[in-house]
């Protein structure tokens, strides 16, 4: 593990990004956008704190390819649960 | 040796030995391993004698059985079984089957034994989470075997607990305190599993010896392994689920109950669930659950087949890639059980083409093994019979499996006989021999006795006729739509026309299981009379063979750990002195592990 | 002796997988700690799935903008805003544990106890505030059963997946405390390695994590 990974600098700008992208997926919610727009940027804004926690604050991106693949790669099947529920939700009587 | 097998080398050699810390809490994954193999076989006998009752009902339906009162007391008053405990016997039959003997007995025996010994560890990376693995899966049991002794008797919604009769405490007698005992023992049961999969993950990463690549691995280690990796997967969801149905049991949510339902003539509060899915959680989980107690299985069955034939195992490669195939395809292809609930047609669609796909990997793994057995020079071990009856078995179930996959086949078999007799070929008792395999086959390194190979031979045939017998007829049974879950067959004249075959089911059930008896005391026998064992006496390649006393003790080897040098299966081979070359042997390489 | 044979013998045993190591370069403990976090996302995922399915299955759930408006002492309804906070907060928690960890790895114990401290206390502080929303909306008629606002599955999973996350912050607080305390006794220095503080950190991060989702899918979707 060398310092620079651990280097407090990196943590606060960390930090900074995620307290930013948080205060950005408050603010759109008041302005009315069409809902799908809406949802998405929320979405997406989700997705990045999540990166930004994993990638930095638990170190993930640092870590060696294969332990990164073990990791994330498995998640796509309760994806994959999720999708099929709302597929159901979305087509037919519940 | 890496240095954290130095600091666990260290450990054991500080830890005092005590009755209690040797039999009862122990660390030692080969004590955990037979705790493990011996509740399982107490819940097997359990297990079987339900299927007896429920056996004995279905044959001779409202004859009074006086022994039945005297067992099961209320539940047979005056040697009557009653319908509801029919559905009780059954729903426990088939729970303690899957998860306290199949998945307990499978991968909790073999993963606890055979990982550190096979792949050159002192021990699992953490035994005390190892030994707590195991007494949740013990405090599991208990409350499993609680539940038939509350006032409303155990649990009556099937080993899938669907819901409303899970999730309505006022269903059916069952749906009281018994769903509730049994959704609490299989809460305690994924915290067992969960315990242990992540150590045999861990363990099979990280602990090595040198030279034991992940392509130097027995089957059984792989197969253990991805068990593993799918029971860390498929149990939490499960575990989600069972706290949704306990919150709908106990704090009256809706999750899975929908509106409008009336039990008796009043009509309940519940407002917007819905128990389709319940069936999507379930199944997500149930699916990779079958794998789960599927995959050991076969691992044991290729290691045992190839050191039995003596000979490689045929597509070593193909195996692990069908293995890791089959792993990734059964998160897929939950839906195939649910083809008559209203789904989509489209989503109905992907599952069967998912489902299908499985069929490709299956038949690699029956293909390998058969052209493994292809003129080898095959010793007809007991464990070696249970190996090849578990290549029939499986054929024979995956076969069934091709047509249960199609949905607009499924839409007529489904919940009749013909899937009561897949899944008790294929999952049942294939998984099943695949435990007698491993059972006979590691008895010497267990017990340091042989069991004898004379009554393994005749525990051998009658179990694989028996099964037979007991199974096949049910699939002319299905086809004409005889369903699954009834207590009696005497209400209409399409079913009534199977009492003779019912009565012949039963019949070899009840022989079959007899038949049990001999494979009991050859083993328990055997721990103590047996004939003292080789260190090596099947003359296998792996590393569990060469350690230094027939039964091992804690911490595996006396010396230092072997390092490895070869592929886990290699017989026959040419250059050979024997027919067979340990993993350790290091001829041609020098001593490499000396630096 | 065939020279290739020992050659290409000798490359295996001293690959990364050729054993006697640790393959993805890190300990058996952190890579445990790893993959039950992923068993346990699969936990959460499966809660918001079905939340998911609730979601788009029921008609008329309720605006969260309308629901969650309580902030105390302000005394004026502020749409949101409480929750955001108490995002904020779990996010500066989880800053202050990567500071933590930082720290631990220069054997900086004194600095190290510091930022844990602060952990400990951003975790409390998001307990405390969860608990006045519970507080809260239980005050405005929120049951397991039925809500004031329409669906009443609305208020079950919104107890079922905030109480099985406030959870694991439980645990997650009592983790920190034992490491803490480990911190301030030596525990590591003797053992020569801080990692149990990277572990119980990998937890609370991925408490925050959850976080993040369930704030985004319950409150803002
Ligand atoms: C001794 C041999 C066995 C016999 C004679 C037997 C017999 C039966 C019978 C009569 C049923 C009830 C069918 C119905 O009423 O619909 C049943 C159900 C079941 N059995 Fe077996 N069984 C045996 C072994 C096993 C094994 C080894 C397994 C392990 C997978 C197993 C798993 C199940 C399951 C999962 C069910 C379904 C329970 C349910 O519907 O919820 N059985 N079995
Ligand atoms: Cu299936």
């Amino acid at each position: 593990m060398s310092k620079q990974e651990h280097s407090k600098k990196v943590y606060i700008k960390v930090w900074i990004w995620l307290l930013a992208i948080t205060i950005a997926g408050f603010i759109v919610s008041p302005l009315g956008l069409p809902g799908w727009l809406h949802n998405l940027f929320i979405v997406i804004i989700a997705l990045m704190k999540g990166g930004l926690i994993v990638a930095y604050f638990m170190h993930l991106k640092f870590e060696r390819l294969s332990l990164i693949y073990s990791i994330l790669l498995p998640l796509i099947l309760i994806v994959a649960l999720a999708v099929a529920l709302l597929y159901e939700g979305t087509t037919r009587f519940l | 040796m890496s240095s954290e097998q130095a600091s666990l080398h260290v450990d054991i050699e500080h830890h005092k030995e005590s009755f209690i810390s040797k039999y009862i809490f122990s660390y030692d994954h080969k004590m955990i391993g037979k705790q493990y193999m011996i509740t399982a076989l107490i819940w097997a006998l359990i297990g079987m004698g339900l299927s007896w009752v429920m056996r004995i009902q279905l044959a001779y339906p409202g004859q009074q059985i006086p022994i039945f009162e005297t067992l099961l007391g209320r539940y047979a008053e005056g040697g009557i079984l009653a319908p509801e405990y029919y559905i009780a016997m059954m729903t426990m039959h088939g729970t303690i089957m899957v998860f306290f003997v199949l998945t307990a007995g499978l991968v909790g025996t073999f993963g606890n034994f055979l990982i550190p010994l096979q792949i050159g560890a002192r021990d699992m990376a953490f035994p005390l989470i190892n030994m707590l693995s195991y007494w949740t899966f013990f405090l599991a049991s208990v409350v499993m075997l609680l539940s038939f002794f509350v006032e409303s008797g155990p649990a009556a919604a099937g080993w899938t607990a669907y819901p409303p009769l899970s999730a309505l405490s006022s269903a059916i007698p069952g749906s009281g305190a018994g769903q509730s005992l049994w959704l609490l023992s299989i809460a305690l049961f994924i915290v067992s599993s969960l315990f242990g999969s992540l150590n045999y993950i861990v363990t099979v990463l990280n602990l090595r010896t040198k030279g034991m690549t992940l392509g130097r691995m027995p089957l059984t280690v792989w197969a253990v392994f991805i068990a593993a990796i799918l029971g860390l997967l498929a149990f939490p969801v499960l575990l989600a689920g069972a706290i949704m149905l306990l919150l709908d049991k106990h704090l009256a949510t809706s999750f899975f109950i929908p509106a409008g339902l009336y039990v008796g003539d009043a009509l309940l509060s519940y407002e917007g669930g819905s128990p389709i899915l319940w069936q999507h959680i379930f199944w997500f989980f149930g699916h990779p659950e079958v794998y789960i107690v599927a995959l050991p299985a076969l691992g044991i069955c290729s290691e045992v087949i190839a050191t039995c034939a003596r000979k490689p195992l045929f597509g070593y490669k193909a195996m692990i890639a069908s293995l890791l195939a089959i792993a990734f395809l059964s998160f897929i292809v939950w839906g195939h059980h649910m083809f008559v609930s209203g789904m989509n047609p489209f989503l109905g669609s992907v599952f069967v083409l998912t489902t299908i796909l499985i069929a490709v990997p299956s038949a690699v793994k029956v293909f390998n093994w058969l052209t493994t057995l292809w003129r080898g020079k095959i010793h007809y071990t007991p464990g070696m019979l249970f190996a090849m009856g578990l290549v029939s078995l499986f054929i024979t179930g995956g076969l069934t499996g091709i047509f249960l996959g199609n949905a607009p086949i499924d839409i007529q078999l489904h919940d009749t006989y013909f899937v009561v007799a897949h899944f008790h070929f294929v999952m049942g008792a294939a998984a099943l021999f695949g435990i007698f395999a491993g059972i006979y086959h590691w008895f010497p390194k267990m017990y340091g006795r042989m069991m004898s190979n004379m009554w393994g031979r005749i525990h051998f045939w009658l179990t694989f006729v028996g099964i037979y017998l007991i199974f096949f007829p049910m699939h002319f049974m299905g086809t004409t739509g005889v369903p699954r879950r009834y207590y009696a067959f005497t209400e209409f004249e399409y079913t009534m026309q199977y009492g003779g075959m019912n009565e012949f089911i039963t019949i070899a059930t009840l022989i079959t299981g007899a038949a049990q008896v001999i494979f009991l005391v050859n083993f328990f026998g055997s721990m103590f009379f047996g004939k003292k064992a080789e260190t090596n006496p099947w003359k296998a390649a792996t590393l569990e063979w060469t350690t230094d006393d027939p039964m091992p003790g804690h911490g595996n080897w006396k010396g230092e750990i072997p390092t490895v040098y070869r592929g886990p299966h290699e017989y026959s081979t040419p250059d050979g002195k024997e027919d067979f070359i340990l993993q350790t042997d290091s001829t041609g390489f020098g001593k490499m592990d000396k630096e | 002796m065939n020279h290739d044979a020992v050659l290409e013998q000798k490359k295996i045993m001293e690959s990364e997988w050729g054993g006697g190591k640790a393959p993805f370069g890190v300990s058996w403990r952190k890579y445990m700690m790893w993959i039950f976090i992923v068993s346990d996302a699969f936990t959460f995922g499966a809660f918001l799935a079905a939340y998911g399915l609730f979601r788009v299955t029921s008609a008329g759930w309720p605006d969260t903008y309308e629901v969650f408006t309580a902030f105390p002492f302000i005394g004026v309804e502020a749409p949101m805003l409480f929750v955001a906070m108490m995002t904020f907060i779990l996010i500066c928690s989880s800053f202050t544990m990567a500071l933590a960890v930082s720290a631990s790895y220069k054997n900086d114990r004194t600095k190290a106890l510091k930022f844990l401290g602060l952990t400990i206390l951003g975790g409390s502080i998001f307990i405390l505030c969860q608990v006045y929303e519970w507080y809260h909306i239980i005050h405005d008629g929120a049951t397991m059963t039925s809500n004031p606002w329409g669906v009443p599955l609305f208020s079950a999973t919104f107890f079922m997946i905030t109480g099985f996350h406030g959870l694991h912050v439980l645990s997650g607080l009592i983790l920190l405390t034992i490491t803490a305390l480990k911190v301030k006794r030596g525990f590591y220095e003797r053992r020569g390695s801080y990692e149990g503080v990277e572990i119980v950190g990998l937890y609370w991060h991925f408490v925050d994590l959850v976080w993040v989702f369930v704030f985004t899918f319950f409150y803002l979707l």
